[in-house]
């Protein structure tokens, strides 16, 4: 008798757990996000979930060999429903990412952020969140040492000043960190009127060695090689990285991204943009005397593969998130909109922080070469690096390294066949 | 006449069988499996993605005209060259030290073995702010004695000596091996050559280093092999964490290079060739080392 008893709330249980989870779909989506940000995309798929009872959106937080990982799931048959990327013209290439324009509203969404996930004629995914780059500035040095805070419309001749002005060696600080990057000196590169590619992204010949790109790599080389005003890039990995160095006024000014935000809200949760800036500013980058200023976009996106398992349900998710316009990050002061109207209605522009990303929006370089070819890294920025490195260790002066990178790029070319 | 196996003996073996089927499984499908299927890939073009096209030996020629394979297989051997050596000597000199029975031995082969047992990642990123041209403490000892240390991993000349320097940290196991080996050595031997007035020198030359050398064999080619696999500290303190190879392809390991054209690049085709390449390079050493070792290996039951 008890035992029957027993058995028929066993099964009753059981047939309710089953019909309840045959109900529920279960959506992954994947992310290199760790922590705070991993509980922002949740609360963000929240909203969405609560207006879709029956789906349930599993987060996937990896942190070690991102782009393995996913890379290697998506060939297995079984990746994640959605997932975060940046590097578009890799997959695009191969074939196996939905292409969205078609199918995604972007009219909420800001036009550059929706050029920066464009390739080959299509838009592959929904912005997450960005940054433009900017330099960050600590306000205490500068008051210790007398120098003004810098404005938007510095010239590089004023930043190297302001910079030399800054580096106090006796005191253990530096004025700047120049840590050598194709990507992230792409805008300084534009803003001169150079480039690493030719418009037809065919060869770095008379691009990556014209006298407006050599000027560039130049001025920012010489900072490190002729001013000083940097340490070198082994000791800003194994003093703790740029921002410790930042933060701790060993170092006057970086160039860098909204992460700083993030790393500050990491040491000090519920701090807020204003007082952040009570104690470091930032400002667009500093500019050639009569030229305007450009600037590098980083941004992450939300993506559907081909082989989603529930592909109907991943493409209405991005669909929404192009609608929420990352409203819920950006009340929660976690990230910035990937909408005007959001960054309007909240008055993020009137932000002493947020408001000078926003601003730098319009700057953005428009045809960053990454989206340009999809063996970007392996044929072009690759030597591009290479030859940064042998300049800051004096290997080669800027001509010769970058004549270097030149050669060297063709020739990996012609061995893939590709000229 | 031949004899019949009894039955006992029939049911033992199947048991055999049955107890090692996991491990025949678990070779035949996680290792066997992917090591003819990467024959098959080296001569094959396939981005992961797409179809497997069939390219002959393209993927070899290609190789020997790259550049940075060249330079890849200039630095690892560099490593080796270094590395190896430093490693084994260390590794002699700790054993004999803490090969006495005396109070407190056991304590130090312990204090240095730990660092072995720490994931590489760890000891790398420490070894990053030992190198700190700066505030590390290598050249801090430097200064004290005047001479002005090099910034270790952004240097074209002494990112490779400084990763293999590091490889002293890890000792811990041959150090082990070694005292096995010298445990394995007769007390008498030595005895025998102290009474007939053999020195120090002339004990450990002509007694111990011979009756080591079957030890030494053995510690050479898994420490050649290993050193020629370098990947993780590569990884992880290139240019001071500047990235792979940082800086200028001056600390662009052999398996960095394979890893980045597979994984960050999807030549899987031409990794695959690279690693064949590699496993050819080290069965040719790990050959001659053979082969030579009837000049130098002496074991004493003959």
């Amino acid at each position: 008798m008890k035992a029957n008893r027993v058995l028929t709330v066993i099964l009753l249980i059981a047939a309710l757990s089953l019909t309840f989870a045959a109900s529920k779909v279960f959506i992954r989506a994947a992310t290199w996000d760790v922590a705070e940000g991993v509980k922002w995309i949740k609360e963000v798929f929240k909203k969405y979930e609560a207006a879709h009872p029956n789906v349930k959106i599993n987060v996937q937080s990896i942190t070690q060999g991102y782009s393995d990982k996913i890379v290697t799931s998506i060939a297995g048959g079984t990746p994640p429903d959605l997932f975060m990327w940046w590097d578009y013209p890799r997959l695009a290439a191969l074939d196996v990412l939905v292409p969205l324009e078609d199918i995604v509203d972007f009219s909420k969404v800001y036009p550059m952020l929706v050029k920066w996930v464009s390739y080959s004629g299509h838009v592959w995914g929904v912005a997450k969140d960005w940054t433009t780059r900017v330099i960050w500035y600590n306000k205490e040095v500068f008051d210790k040492y007398g120098v003004p805070y810098p404005t938007n419309d510095w010239t590089w001749e004023e930043f190297r000043e302001i910079a030399k002005k800054l580096t106090h060696p006796e005191d253990g600080v530096w004025g700047f960190l120049v840590i050598p990057d194709p990507y992230a000196w792409e805008g300084y590169v534009k803003m001169n009127g150079g480039d690493y590619l030719s418009p037809d992204a065919k060869t770095m010949r008379g691009y990556l060695n014209s006298k407006e790109t050599i000027e560039a790599i130049k001025f920012l080389t010489d900072l490190y090689l002729k001013d000083g005003v940097s340490p070198s890039p082994s000791m800003i990995q194994a003093s703790g990285g740029s921002y410790a160095m930042f933060e701790s006024g060993r170092v006057a000014m970086i160039d860098s991204g909204s992460w700083f935000i993030g790393y500050m809200k990491a040491k000090k949760p519920g701090i807020t943009t204003k007082e952040i800036a009570k104690k470091f500013g930032c400002v667009f980058p500093p500019h050639p005397k009569g030229k305007e200023v450009k600037v590098m976009l980083h941004n992450a996106a939300w993506v559907v593969p081909k082989k989603a398992k529930h592909k109907d349900i991943a493409l209405d998710i991005v669909k929404f998130l192009a609608q929420e316009g990352g409203r819920v990050m950006a009340e929660a002061g976690w990230a910035l909109p990937i909408s005007d109207e959001i960054a309007k209605e909240m008055n993020l522009y009137d932000d002493p922080i947020l408001g000078v990303f926003l601003r730098l929006l319009p700057y953005s370089v428009e045809d960053p070469s990454f989206l340009k070819r999809e063996d970007w890294w392996k044929n072009f920025a690759k030597y591009i690096g290479d030859a940064f490195d042998m300049i800051m260790m004096k290997k080669k002066t800027v001509e010769e390294a970058l004549n270097w990178a030149v050669e060297e790029s063709e020739k990996a070319l012609e061995r893939e066949g590709k000229k | 006449m031949k004899k019949k196996m009894p039955k006992y003996r029939k049911k033992e073996e199947i048991a055999g069988f049955l107890f090692i089927m996991p491990w025949i499984i678990g070779f035949a499908v996680f290792t066997a499996g992917p090591i003819i299927f990467s024959i098959l890939l080296s001569f094959h073009e396939w981005h992961i993605f797409d179809e497997m096209k069939w390219i002959g030996l393209r993927n070899y020629t290609r190789l020997f005209q790259d550049p940075l394979f060249y330079q890849s297989l200039k630095v690892t051997f560099k490593y080796t060259a270094i590395a190896v050596p430093l490693s084994m000597i260390t590794g002699l000199a700790l054993a004999l030290l803490l090969y006495p029975k005396v109070k407190g031995t056991s304590v130090f082969r312990t204090i240095f073995y730990i660092p072995s047992i720490l994931p590489m990642v760890a000891t790398a990123t420490l070894w990053i702010w030992i190198y700190n041209p700066q505030y590390g403490l290598l050249n801090y000892l430097l200064s004290k004695i005047g001479i002005k240390g090099p910034d270790w991993l952004y240097s074209t000349e002494w990112v490779v000596p400084a990763i293999a320097f590091m490889r002293v940290w890890t000792v811990g196991p041959t150090m082990i091996i070694y005292l096995a080996g010298l445990e394995d050595i007769p007390q008498v031997y030595w005895d025998a050559a102290k009474v007939d007035g053999a020195n120090w020198w002339q004990r450990f030359r002509h007694i111990t280093l011979p009756l080591l050398s079957p030890t030494t064999f053995f510690l050479l080619i898994t420490n050649i092999i290993g050193t020629l696999q370098t990947f993780t500290q590569a990884y992880i303190m290139g240019g001071g964490g500047q990235g792979f190879g940082a800086p200028a392809n001056a600390s662009l390991f052999y398996c960095l290079y394979l890893y980045q054209q597979g994984w960050s690049w999807f030549n899987m085709g031409y990794a695959s060739a690279m690693s064949w390449i590699l496993t050819i390079i080290i069965l040719t050493l790990t050959l001659l080392i053979f082969k030579s070792s009837s000049r130098w290996v002496y074991y004493e039951r003959g």
